[in-house]
């Protein structure tokens, strides 16, 4: 009982506050900027990306690390099979997918290795 | 012991089932090798003959010329996997032009870049070129073998070896077999364009019957066999010139159902593309002449996620207020409709360039309609924006147009009840936004005006087989593929500058005059403007001729008041053709030599493009404002 009133109380807090790392020579405004797309690009990350990619849990969902490699820009729309359905320029723009890169880039890290092109679940 | 004979002969038919499926599988890898070393093998020939040659002339080029078309016909044999497996190559093999600045729609954020082409239709225009020099025609000449080598790196024959990539080829293929294989685009010698045809369709049918022996589960259905050996069968027993072959039917009866059946067969078999060639393009549309063919431009903008109707209404009922409205403007006296009238074909046909936010003056460029901006990938006749939306907020905020700015519009509209109300209620659906913001207004207004776009015209009905055109439409139509030169830079099926993949648009350098009598060469520096280099200089975007007789008058500056004109400028081989130093002009600057009757039935060709169109009625009133000095503000502006 308890045990599910916690996880009762968990998912009603919604998602965390993401934290960033940013590259401490990255000037202020610079920063400001990147924050700005950051945080639009983590709620784009969790309408588009996040249903294959995010690993949940009960308690919790953990956005995996990606490589730079892995994110490397806008040929990600056609990096496998089901980006070609699900990543098209009707489902997120290329601004968007702009904003979804860079807070892939700069969120800190999860400790979740991204491997191969989905997260199993 | 019988055990161990049924083991070892269940074994051995197992091998020689695994062996002659191996056998069968490299049959359409083989031919594809086959065909790669053949086209290597005639320009190694190719590159023989000039090296043989002790200078440029006489029957030296002749035999050069001979050696360019045998090694032609051997490119034209493996086109359909040339021009998709990797296209950057093959700007080496068959470039148009010598340099080509590309903005493909992949790279939509990243500047254009210059591409330097090479390949056998440059050589063969070399020729052409006074005292040709021989290291230069080598030169391309060995580019192209060398790029011709890469199609046979393990990269990309890996991709020969699984079925998905067919079916996009030859999706590619049927595309360009409607738009730029007829034309004598990349084709200097127009003699020259329905013989490779016929070669081309001959070698495709050889290619077919490897592809269905290597992939028995992935076959070309019989239906689509049947029907492109009737294709076949229909250009071998048209005429050899360009000019009289019957371009109408040809795509109408043959290559545009080919495609119907190729796109079915696509999602029949789960084809998956991973080239950014087929990024634009849309697996479910049916018609080469369905608007749903390929995506320019997404007219929802920031609500590109919602699809439900009544949602759907709303931005759209906010977006028709918003675009009779001049509360966009500093004024409160413009509004989208000064320049894009809808009862005018949402261009301003009264001016050959509309008036400047300050009433006296006039801008320096024509109004494009905005019927069928959704199928560029830039927006303007510079192609200085990447989407409409931007294009949008630039006219809003531009100080000769609408002269506001981004805060004040915002805030004005906002002051309306029913404009805050009724984005309010669509954050929802735009979660990464916390406020209303200038995108969401301007979306609004794409979405709007967008869905006009969706209009068909009676050519594309009668490509559709639904209602036939006259018989001087379709002659109109077969000159303009063919001896009129319009086609290569028009295509087919919008008549804009976007050809098959649909994933960039062209620019081109016409000398369009300052006055119709040519006293001057236009001094607007199109696109120039935005990205400087001698081939951008005086260039522009290739518009849509769909509803031209509706859009007057013509060409960036509005120069041209009628059609006629127009057919006149191309006749005479553009401004170059009327003496102005256009030294990078991109049309031909020969005459066309169009017969008067020739030139009516182009006209009617292009009448055949207007679109039916139907128009709202106008709102009667307009959001009423907090700011009472706004509520007489009149719909539609009042300049």
């Amino acid at each position: 009982m308890i045990v599910l009133l916690m996880i009762a109380v968990l998912s009603c807090m919604g998602p965390k506050k993401v934290a960033y790392d940013f590259p401490s020579t990255m000037n202020e405004s610079v920063q400001k900027e990147y924050l700005r797309q950051c945080e639009k690009g983590a709620v784009l990350y969790e309408i588009s990306c996040s249903g294959c990619h995010t690993k949940k849990s009960m308690l919790s969902k953990k956005i995996p690390d990606f490589t730079a490699d892995q994110i490397y820009g806008y040929e990600i729309r056609r990096s496998n099979k089901n980006h070609e359905n699900a990543l098209t320029a009707e489902t997120v723009t290329t601004e968007e997918l702009g904003y979804i890169l860079n807070f892939l880039m700069y969120k800190k890290r999860s400790g979740l290795l991204h491997k191969g092109t989905h997260v199993e679940n | 012991m019988n055990k161990y004979y049924l083991s070892a002969l269940f074994f051995f038919i197992a091998f020689l089932a695994i062996s002659f499926k191996t056998i069968q599988s490299n049959s359409y890898q083989q031919a594809y090798e086959l065909k790669i070393n053949d086209f290597i093998k005639s320009q190694s020939f190719l590159i023989k003959t000039v090296q043989e040659c002790n200078q440029l002339s006489g029957t030296n080029i002749d035999k050069i010329k001979q050696a360019i078309g045998a090694s032609r016909n051997k490119m034209k044999s493996a086109d359909i996997w040339l021009r998709y497996l990797e296209p950057l190559a093959y700007k080496k093999i068959n470039s148009p032009l010598p340099v080509e600045w590309e903005t493909e729609v992949f790279e939509k954020f990243e500047k254009p870049y210059k591409r330097v082409g090479a390949g056998l239709t440059l050589a063969e225009l070399y020729l052409e070129e006074e005292n040709p020099d021989k290291d230069t025609l080598l030169h391309l000449l060995t580019q192209a073998e060398k790029a011709t080598g890469s199609f046979l790196h393990d990269s990309i024959v890996s991709k020969i070896k699984t079925f998905d990539h067919f079916y996009f080829c030859n999706r590619l293929f049927l595309l360009n077999l409607a738009s730029i294989y007829t034309t004598g685009f990349e084709c200097p010698d127009t003699a020259l364009v329905i013989p490779e045809l016929k070669v081309m369709l001959s070698e495709v049918n050889t290619i077919y019957a490897t592809y269905n022996q290597s992939f028995s589960s992935q076959q070309l259905s019989a239906p689509y066999m049947t029907l492109f050996a009737a294709c076949i069968q229909f250009a071998v027993n048209q005429p050899e010139r360009y000019s009289h072959f019957d371009h109408f039917t040809f795509i109408k009866d043959y290559v545009n159902p080919l495609f119907a059946l190729n796109q079915q067969l696509i999602r029949q078999y789960g084809a998956s593309s991973r080239s950014n060639l087929d990024y634009a393009l849309n697996k479910t549309a049916a018609s080469i002449f369905d608007k749903s063919l390929y995506m320019g431009q997404i007219t929802k903008g920031i609500f590109l996620r919602v699809n439900d109707e009544q949602t759907l209404q709303t931005i759209d009922r906010l977006g028709e207020m918003l675009f009779f409205d001049p509360i966009l403007s500093a004024n409160n006296q413009r509004s989208c409709v000064s320049c894009h009238d809808p009862k005018q074909f949402f261009t301003d046909t009264l001016r050959s360039t509309s008036l400047q936010f300050n009433e006296k003056e006039f801008l320096p460029r024509n109004s494009p309609s905005l019927l069928n901006t959704p199928f560029n990938h830039l927006a303007m006749l510079d192609g200085k924006h990447q989407t409409l939306q931007h294009q949008g907020k630039a006219v809003i905020t531009n100080p000769i147009e609408m002269g506001s700015n981004e805060n004040e519009v915002l805030e004005k509209i906002l002051s309306c009840k029913e404009y805050k109300a009724g984005f309010t209620k669509l954050l929802k659906h735009t979660p990464q936004e916390k406020e209303i913001t200038l995108e969401h207004i301007v979306s609004a207004l794409t979405f709007y005006y967008g869905k006009f776009s969706n209009g068909t015209a009676a050519f594309d009905n009668a490509m559709n087989n639904k209602t036939p055109v006259n018989k001087e439409v379709i002659e109109g139509f077969n000159l303009f593929m063919s001896k009129s030169q319009c086609a290569s830079c028009h295509f087919v099926p919008q008549f804009n500058g976007v050809k098959p993949p649909y994933i960039g648009s062209e620019f081109e350098v016409l000398g369009t005059p300052e006055d119709p009598h040519y006293k001057s060469l236009s001094k607007d520096k199109g696109r120039h403007d935005v990205n400087p280099a001698t081939e951008t200089m005086n260039a522009f975007r290739t518009g849509t001729l769909r509803n031209a007789e509706k859009t007057k008058p013509y060409m960036h500056n509005g120069v041209f008041k009628t059609l006629d004109e127009v057919i006149e400028f191309y006749n005479g081989g553009g401004g170059a053709g009327r003496g102005l130093v256009v030294e990078n002009q991109t049309l031909s600057s020969d005459s066309l030599r169009l017969t008067k009757k020739e030139k009516i039935q182009l006209i009617s060709f292009i009448k055949s493009l207007n679109e039916e169109i139907i128009l709202e009625v106008t709102p009667e009133k307009l959001p009423l404002s907090k700011n009472k000095t706004f509520n007489t503000r009149k719909v539609g502006g009042e300049y």
